[in-house]
């Protein structure tokens, strides 16, 4: 298939590599302006209180400051990522809801000062009773941590399709199982900072570290009550998200506020410590699940219960207790299908969006357990995932409309090419190897416009610049972008200048999140692409005395396909096109959102939330050393179905990624929270994150084909493979000592212990 | 990035030079010697030194000397880095380069040193956390408080001891070498740790660990450094042991023992019951096991690091065990 393409499929290094491995790349904290001060917030040491009264006398008598905020000059109304969970105010107005929530903010003329002026910040605080446990919270006599949510249940969302009780009736085996994945920090190796600069006619200028320019403008505007129009965001290089920059956070209000106060350049950049326990972490949730299956291993019937640790804000919770029962819904064939989901407010830092978002936790419970059922059944894993396997055409019980699916050719080679039958069948060695599968959106269907739009403009010497609304977070997408120009018009990427994320100069865009950027700003790109292609076509066609659908853009050159000899070079075709008549621009516009999505309904949650959907199939091989209990991670093997590869290096980082994050969530990572719900290990030495010492060797496997919907057939890939990396390692270990541990993270003493309880070492 | 506080640098260039001004400033002096220990801690505001002495710039300090039949003598800033690809160091004293290339990764084995890693700070959950992290809990008593956050009803501070370098200089019976004004004293390293996780050395005001003196390697020795961690690199260890085992040529029964726990305490702990099972017998299966079962019972963790008290108690057996056991093997050949 790929061998038509010049760039597509290849190998593509990043148009920005130079400058990000040099440290030439200024990321929002090495921004400097003149006049610029420093920011620093007051956070609170009580995890429920009310704030009573807050001093701010001597901090403003402290020479160097310049201004300190507090709750009461925040004018605008409660923001939040979902309208109906608007509860965040930046800067707290009554209350503080967890350790670290922002109670002021000072700006003075450097760091230092700042430091001291926060210190001479007096507050009078009333403790008021805290909750910590998600299940604890929704009891009747938990305290309230928003007022305005009954039993602190900030999200709940139920699915019932099909018909549950006929279907367990039909199931020859049934198992229900419990299983629990803990608080995992982004680990994002930027941490949060954003400089605000309000100019002397009012408009506001932010600069920050965030997936979506876009949310940010529209969240600000809320908070600050300024209109939309007189707020311009601007996304600089950003180390990472992960999903955890969508959301408007606390330093990116009070930044604004200092600024429109001061009328100075203020920036605010966070520490690592407030970074992992104050912004956003992947919420630790208990998982239910009830699986039945016949006697050929065919699901019959799954009930799927979530009880999500939300913390102290909504975040994206209405998204994650959705997602967290869609993903059940795309790796197999489910007839009949129930799902409770709840998120609960605590007193606890939030927990937000992250790589997966909801599907992690249930994909980890689900396919421990369809490995124990095949056991029960004396049956293959991969075997029982064949059985269940979504295809090509499906239509789930909820509505998802499968137009692409190569899963089952996925678990097909990703076994072949780990000799899966024998491994499996080794028994002594204390190695395992173990089995998951995964599905994920390209860009579910939410509330609101969805779109993304590009511009294109050829200049007068064959340069292309491209504006693009998507916001590049690491992840690579510019470099996408500017491989779909290239590719169109015959060039390299590097001709391409991607100018993106700038409410004010680039077309709007939701942003980073939903793994929608390929499939979406792609598509749009595409697009506009095609418009300059068109009037470079037309030009050369007159010029050559052909049709414009004989001409051929390659290699910098325009030529009739098949008589390259004859070929007018691609700088002196854009001259060309532009003198004609009275002259011209070669501009080009796109916009793209698919029209085959709808937004779930209301009530049944039943709707195609997404134009396509990855899969994957990933085979981890462990060994476990018994005596100590300790995991080495040998090698996962990923078979990917991400439809055409755009960039063959972007996918294999993204695969390289996703291992090692799911290594960190199945082995290493845990966020350790303390009395009060206070975390322990707010450090990246105390907080786990695997070492290059520590990752395993990643064999990437693509199996995928085109799909009808995404540019050039591309599906995504940032997030569909890691929900399965935690449950092919955890079911490998299984294999390997025959100890099922259904509590993550797997640490070596969890794994001793149980193999002393069982008595399997001596 | 967290803020250094402000602090007076002084660079000295002779170790005469850096006692004075020690001596001037007292309890308001630093020493800085990598720096991988002092300004983390600084940062965190576990300490606030007024003025800070640099050491770097002592040549004296630097450097690895060995003579046969002398020993070998390492100058207290030596880099970890240096240490652990010393083949002197490698040759003779195999476990102290174990220890060293154990510690966090190579970046930090440059800039830190071996005075330094002996000297390091104990560490603890509640301690090694910024001030504002600290704010809303009572002064503990690593913090010149009176209360233990790990063990509310303990009496002490149970701060954990974690440098990796001193338990292998323990077992490999090495000394210390410390200069005041009043003038020098040679210790043995089995004497400089206190066991108090407040101060965990006997280092005076005034006094600077000048150098670390190794003696002759008796033939037969063998030493192990084995570390448990939950990372391959970065992290402290949540258990270590140090083993060192002399063997008799014609008898091939170990003379002598040294088995010694890390980050199980506030100091060092040296299973003497275990060293003295071991002396002067051979080596068999069922002694490993009764030496690592002692080694068990020696070692008391609480709950101030990663991991349980119960696994890191296992794993100070386990780790003894797979050390006898490797040196054994070297032993009988």
């Amino acid at each position: 298939m790929s061998s038509e393409y010049s760039i597509i499929g290849k190998r593509q290094t990043r148009i920005e590599g130079m400058d990000k491995a040099s440290g030439e790349a200024k990321y929002t904290g090495d921004l400097e302006m003149p006049r610029m001060v420093i920011g620093k917030l007051l956070r609170s040491p009580l995890p429920h209180a009310r704030v009573l009264n807050v001093d701010v006398s001597r901090a403003l008598a402290l020479p160097g400051v310049k201004a300190v905020v507090t709750g009461a000059d925040v004018p605008g109304k409660k923001y939040g990522s979902f309208a109906s969970r608007r509860d965040q105010t930046g800067l707290a107005r009554d209350k503080a809801r967890y350790i670290g929530d922002p109670i002021a903010a000072v700006a003075a003329v450097d760091e230092d000062t700042a430091l001291e002026a926060i210190e001479l910040i007096k507050v009078e605080y009333e403790e008021l009773p805290a909750v910590f446990d998600a299940e604890e919270a929704m009891k009747e006599d938990a305290p309230l941590i928003h007022e305005e949510r009954e039993r602190n249940i900030c999200a709940y969302r139920t699915l019932n399709f099909g018909d549950i009780e006929e279907g367990f009736k039909d199931a020859f085996h049934i198992r229900e199982d419990r299983f629990f994945s803990q608080g995992i920090s982004h680990g994002v190796m930027e941490p949060r900072a954003a400089l605000a600069n309000c100019n002397m006619s009012g408009k506001l200028t932010v600069w920050t570290s965030t997936q979506s320019p876009y949310w940010v403008r529209r969240d600000l505007s809320l908070i600050l009550d300024l209109p939309p129009s007189r707020i311009r965001v601007i996304k600089p290089y950003v180390g990472g998200g992960f999903g955890g920059k969508g959301d408007l956070l606390d330093h990116e209000v009070a930044a604004a506020l200092l600024s429109i106060k001061t009328r100075l350049p203020v920036r605010i950049s966070l520490t690592r410590e407030e970074e992992i326990s104050c912004t956003r972490l992947r919420n630790p949730m208990s998982i239910y699940t009830r699986t039945g299956v016949n006697r050929d291993g065919e699901i019959t019937a799954q009930y799927v219960k979530c009880v999500a640790n939300g913390g102290a804000y909504a975040s994206t919770s209405i998204m994650l207790v959705y997602n967290s029962a869609q993903t059940c819904l795309i790796p197999y064939r489910i007839p009949n299908f129930k799902y409770d989901g709840y998120m609960a407010y605590t007193n606890r830092s939030a927990s937000g969006a992250m790589r997966g978002h909801g599907a992690n936790q249930p994909r980890f419970a689900v396919e421990c357990q369809l490995d124990m059922i095949a056991e029960d059944m004396g049956m293959d894993p991969a075997d029982l995932r064949l059985r269940n396997a979504t295809q090509k055409g499906d239509v789930s019980v909820n509505g998802l409309v499968f137009n692409s699916c190569e899963l089952t050719r996925a678990i097909r080679e990703g076994t072949r090419a780990t000799d899966w039958k024998k491994k499996r069948g080794q028994k002594g060695n204390f190695r395992g190897i173990g089995i998951a599968c995964g599905g994920f959106v390209c860009g579910a269907r939410s509330g609101g416009h969805t779109a993304s739009g590009s511009f294109v403009q050829v200049n007068e010497d064959g340069g292309v610049t491209l504006l693009t609304g998507s916001s590049d977070i690491g992840q690579g997408s510019e470099t996408t972008m500017a491989q779909i120009v290239a590719e169109e018009l015959g060039l390299c990427p590097s001709d391409v200048t991607v100018i993106s994320a700038d409410t004010e100069e680039t077309p709007i865009d939701p942003g980073t999140f939903s793994s929608r950027v390929t499939f979406y700003a792609g598509n749009a790109t595409l697009m506009a692409t095609r418009e300059v292609k068109d009037i470079l076509a037309g030009a050369a066609a007159k010029q050559l005395g052909v049709t414009n659908k004989e001409i051929e853009f390659r290699d910098h050159k325009v030529f009739v396909k098949g008589k390259p000899e004859q070929a007018i070079p691609f700088s002196n075709l854009a001259k060309m096109a532009e003198s004609y008549g009275h002259g011209r621009l070669i501009i080009g516009k796109g916009q793209w959102a698919p029209s085959n999505t709808e937004f779930p309904d209301r009530k049944t949650q039943y709707g195609n939330v997404s134009a396509a959907y990855s899969f994957a199939t990933q085979i981890a091989e462990v060994e476990v050393i018994p005596a100590t209990g300790e995991v080495k991670l040998l090698k996962v093997t990923v078979a990917d179905d991400c439809g055409q590869v755009i960039n063959l290096l972007g996918a294999e980082g993204q695969a390289d990624g996703s291992v090692s994050m799911g290594q960190g969530h199945a082995l290493m990572e845990n966020i350790l929270f303390g009395d009060k719900g206070q975390i322990m290990n707010p450090s990246f030495l105390e907080y786990k994150i695997p070492t290059a010492l520590d990752m395993s060797d990643v064999s990437l496997i693509e199996v995928g084909l085109p799909d009808p919907i995404g540019p050039y057939g591309a599906k995504e890939i940032g997030e569909g493979l890691i929900i399965s990396t935690v449950p092919a390692i955890i079911n490998a270990i299984y294999n390997a000592v025959g100890v099922r541990i259904n509590e993550l993270p797997v640490q070596p003493e969890k794994i001793l212990t149980a193999l002393e309880k069982e008595n399997k070492i001596k | 990035m967290m803020r250094l506080p402000k602090f007076e640098y002084i660079a000295p260039a002779t170790i005469d030079e850096a006692i004075s001004i020690l001596n001037q400033y007292g309890q308001e002096a630093g020493l800085l010697a990598g720096g991988t220990d002092l300004l983390v801690a600084a940062k965190l505001r576990n300490v606030m030194p007024r003025h800070v002495i640099g050491m770097r710039g002592i040549q004296d300090l630097k450097g690895v000397a060995y003579e046969e039949g002398k020993g070998m003598k390492i100058g207290a800033l030596t880099s970890l880095y240096h240490i652990r690809n010393d083949p002197r160091v490698q040759k003779y004293y195999s476990g102290l380069a174990q220890a060293a290339a154990s510690v966090g990764a190579p970046q930090l084995q440059r800039m830190g040193t071996i005075g330094g890693n002996v000297c390091l700070n104990t560490r603890c959950f509640f301690y090694n956390q910024s001030s504002s992290w600290r704010q809303h809990r009572q002064v503990c008593f690593k913090m010149g408080g009176d209360i233990c956050h790990v063990a509310p009803k303990g009496k002490k501070c149970f701060a954990l001891f974690s440098a990796d370098t001193p338990p292998a200089l323990m077992a490999l019976e090495a000394k210390l070498k410390l200069i005041s004004s009043k003038g020098e004293r040679v210790i043995s390293i089995k004497d400089f740790y206190t066991g108090d996780g407040r101060k965990p050395t006997t280092i005076k005001p005034g006094e600077i660990l000048t150098e670390i003196q190794l003696p002759p390697p008796p033939a037969g020795q063998s030493s192990i450094y084995l570390k448990y961690r939950i990372r391959s690199s970065i992290d402290f260890p949540l258990v270590g042991a140090a083993v060192s085992i002399v063997k008799d040529e014609d008898s091939k029964a170990c003379q002598r023992a040294g088995v010694v726990l890390n980050a199980v305490g506030s100091a060092p702990i040296i299973v003497i019951e275990a060293e003295k099972l071991l002396e002067g017998s051979i080596l068999s299966k069922g002694m490993v096991t009764e030496a690592s079962n002692m080694a068990y019972r020696a070692a008391h963790p609480v709950a101030n690091t990663d991991s349980t008290p119960t696994y890191r108690r296992k794993m100070a057996g386990i780790l003894t065990r797979r050390a006898l056991e490797e040196l054994s093997t070297a032993l009988l050949c």
